[in-house]
C-alpha cells in the first residue's frame, strides 16, 4: 500500500509526523511525506519538505491513501480524484497553527463522513493505526462523503463569471 | 495582451480553491493570469498562464514591498479589469494594489473560515468592490454569500 502524507505549503506538522514514522515501524508501508521546514528525522518513512505543484500531482496520482493535515486544498483535491483520504486536525494548543480554524473546518466536514466514506476523520493521532487499517480495506469505488452535502443552490464560480463580464 | 482578470493566492490550500471556481466560472484560459506564491527558491510556473511571486505571511510581513512590487509590475503589464483572490496575505496585498491602480477587485473568503472571515478578509472588505464568503451565516455587513467550492 502506498501512503502520501502532506502536511501543506505553509507549517510542520511533527504530531502527525511522528506518529505515521512510529506506526510505519512494524506496518511497514511505502510511505512518501511531505513534511515542510521540519527539523527532524524520520527513519521509517521517506521525507521531503516540499513538492512542486507538478511533482505533488504525481504523488497524488502515485499513492492509494492520503494522510494529511485538515486543510481544505487536500480535502477538495482528494474529492476531485476520490481518494482515501485520513485528515489530523492542527492543534493551536500544540503550536501546530494560529488558531483552530482546522477544527471548525471538521466541526463541518465530518458530518458528510461514515465508515464507508474514502474520507476520514482522525481526531487522535493514538486512532491513526487503526483508521489506516479500516480505510484500507474500502473499494476505491466508494462514495468521498457518504451523506449529501448541504444542499448549495448557488454556484460560486458562475456568479463570479456573471459579475465579472458584465463590467467587461 | 491585456487580460479581463488576475486570479491571485498564497499556494496551498487558497490557491486549490482559486483554481477550482476559476474552472467553475469556465473563463478563456487565455482571459486569466493565475498569479501564485514560490513553495520555495526553486519552484517555477507549472502552466503557460501562471506567474510566482514570493510568499509572505504575517510573520514575514516585512516581506510585504517585495510582492507589493511585483503585483504592481504584473498590474502594469497585463492589464485586468479585475482582480480576485481567496487570500491568505498575498490577496490582501494584491486587493490594496488593485485599488491603487483603479481595478476591480473581489475578495472570496476561504472556505475554511467557517466561524468568522480570516483576519486577512477583514481588512479586505474594507478594500474589496466586492467580498464573498462561502458560508451562508458569515453575510452581512459588506459580504454576501453566493455558493461554495465544494
Amino acid at each position: 500500500m502506498k501512503v502520501l502524507v502532506t502536511v501543506g505549503a505553509q507549517l510542520p506538522f511533527k504530531r502527525l509526523v511522528e506518529a505515521i514514522n512510529d506506526i510505519n515501524k512494524s506496518l511497514n508501508l511505502d510511505v512518501f511525506a511531505q513534511v515542510g521546514e521540519d527539523s527532524n528525522a524520520y527513519d521509517g518513512i521517506q521525507v521531503v519538505d516540499f513538492l512542486s505543484s507538478n511533482e505533488y500531482k504525481a504523488k497524488l496520482d502515485w499513492c492509494d491513501i492520503v494522510i494529511a493535515h485538515a486543510g481544505m486544498g487536500t480535502i477538495i483535491q482528494c474529492l476531485e480524484l476520490n481518494k482515501k483520504l485520513i485528515v489530523v486536525p492542527r492543534l493551536a494548543k500544540f503550536g501546530e497553527h494560529r488558531n483552530d480554524h482546522q477544527l471548525d473546518t471538521i466541526a463541518r466536514f465530518e458530518p458528510l463522513t461514515s465508515s464507508i466514506s474514502l474520507m476520514r476523520v482522525c481526531r487522535d493521532v493514538k486512532d491513526l493505526q487503526q483508521t489506516l487499517e479500516e480505510i484500507e480495506k474500502l473499494s476505491e469505488k466508494n462514495d468521498f462523503f457518504t451523506t449529501e452535502k448541504e444542499k448549495d443552490t448557488e454556484n460560486l464560480g458562475v456568479y463570479i463569471k456573471k459579475m465579472i463580464d458584465d463590467e467587461v | 495582451m491585456s487580460k479581463k482578470l488576475i486570479a491571485i493566492a498564497s499556494t496551498g490550500g487558497h490557491y486549490v480553491q482559486l483554481s477550482r471556481i476559476m474552472k467553475q466560472a469556465n473563463f478563456n484560459s487565455n482571459d486569466i493570469l493565475f498569479v501564485r506564491t514560490k513553495v520555495n527558491a526553486h519552484d517555477t510556473p507549472s502552466f503557460e498562464n501562471e506567474s510566482l511571486i514570493e510568499d509572505v505571511s504575517r510573520d514575514t510581513l516585512i516581506r510585504s514591498p517585495i510582492i507589493a512590487f511585483q503585483m504592481l509590475k504584473l498590474v502594469l503589464k497585463h492589464k485586468p479589469k479585475w482582480i480576485i483572490t481567496t487570500g491568505a496575505m498575498p490577496g490582501l496585498i494584491s486587493i490594496v494594489i488593485g485599488r491603487l491602480l483603479l481595478r476591480k477587485t473581489m475578495w472570496v473568503d476561504s472556505i475554511a473560515n467557517t466561524k468568522q472571515l480570516s483576519a486577512s478578509g477583514r481588512i479586505a472588505k474594507k478594500f474589496a468592490h466586492k467580498t464573498l464568503t462561502q458560508w451562508p451565516d458569515l453575510a452581512g455587513d459588506n459580504v454576501e454569500y453566493k455558493g461554495r467550492v465544494i
